[in-house]
């Protein structure tokens, strides 16, 4: 078997290197969804593994890392669908989090405005370019990682793969209307964590 | 003073509560709003600068979100996250297992 020294040419042949070259960004790619450690790592073992024995029809036109990816992609659906499947059996609304968490008031003259301590706040100017600094980097993820799974399956899907909304009621095998309650419900959570943690008006930042 | 508070009363008999509206902004993320809600948004958005930012967050936190997206699948930008070791030696042998004795 020929070595090379191009990790883009790791031969089919040897799988172990698989792990080497590939580990880390399919890790990655998996815990930027499921911010479960062990989970990440068992997905990125199931991907190798449907790899290896799909290797025969691995044709070769597109990369190994894309290849990996569409098989990974399809690992995560399958992860969200029985873990909605689990918290479905057990109890319909156990695994909302703090979905119940209202930023409206709920009584009194101005019911159904915003409460004042829920209140969007001032994120400065141009809040979208703080993905340049690495700190953002991480409370993002750990705020996704917040989200509750149901939450979080359709909502990765939509924003960060940017998948069609029909798409993702086929994938996940919800209603239409479910899943804008679902994204929104995200948005909201997802916007007081980065509110709280980031932009909002915070001591050691001013 | 007085005078915000009558204007965000007309306001709200016009239009649906910011609880609603907040809702419709995010879906009009995700679908086409019908001409009705549409109208029902511009005309709250016009008088509620809350709404209006919570508009401008959910579009900046899109941006970002697809940006980030984008990075992640490019392998760029997420080198302090790493596979344990372990984890991978782990998977080599589950991986050798199946294919045969590891060649090294």
């Amino acid at each position: 078997m020929s070595k090379t020294n191009n990790p883009q040419e790791t031969p089919l042949t040897d799988p172990a290197r698989w792990v080497d070259v590939y580990g880390d960004f399919l890790f990655q790619f998996a815990m930027t969804r499921i911010s479960d450690k062990k989970v990440a790592e068992d997905l990125v073992q199931e991907t190798f593994l449907s790899a290896l024995k799909a290797r025969e029809s691995f044709a070769g036109k597109s990369s190994k890392r894309t290849w990996f990816i569409t098989i990974l992609k399809n690992k995560i659906i399958d992860y969200y669908r029985r873990a909605e499947h689990q918290v479905m059996q057990k109890s319909p609304m156990t695994d909302d989090g703090d979905e119940d968490y209202t930023d409206f008031q709920q009584e009194g003259e101005w019911q159904g405005f915003w409460r004042k301590e829920s209140a969007p706040r001032d994120w400065g100017e141009h809040p979208e370019t703080a993905l340049d600094q690495k700190e953002f980097m991480k409370i993002l993820r750990e705020c996704i990682g917040t989200l509750p799974k149901r939450l979080a399956a359709a909502f990765t899907l939509r924003e960060l793969d940017e998948m069609d909304t029909g798409e993702i009621c086929k994938q996940l095998d919800i209603s239409s209307s479910n899943l804008w309650v679902i994204l929104h419900r995200a948005r909201n959570q997802l916007r007081r964590c980065l509110e709280m943690n980031w932009f909002g008006p915070h001591p050691e930042k001013a | 003073m007085d005078f915000k508070k009558t204007m965000m009363k007309i306001m709200m008999r016009m239009t649906p509560t910011c609880e609603v509206i907040s809702e419709k902004v995010s879906q009009s993320m995700d679908r086409k709003l019908s001409p009705k809600e549409w109208i029902q948004v511009k005309i709250h958005l016009m008088q509620c600068h809350l709404c209006n930012r919570y508009r401008e967050q959910l579009l900046a936190m899109q941006k970002v979100l697809r940006q980030y997206g984008a990075m992640v699948e490019e392998n760029s930008g997420l080198a302090d996250l790493r596979m344990d070791e372990q984890a991978k030696e782990r998977i080599k042998d589950r991986l050798h297992k199946v294919s045969g004795p590891r060649n090294q």
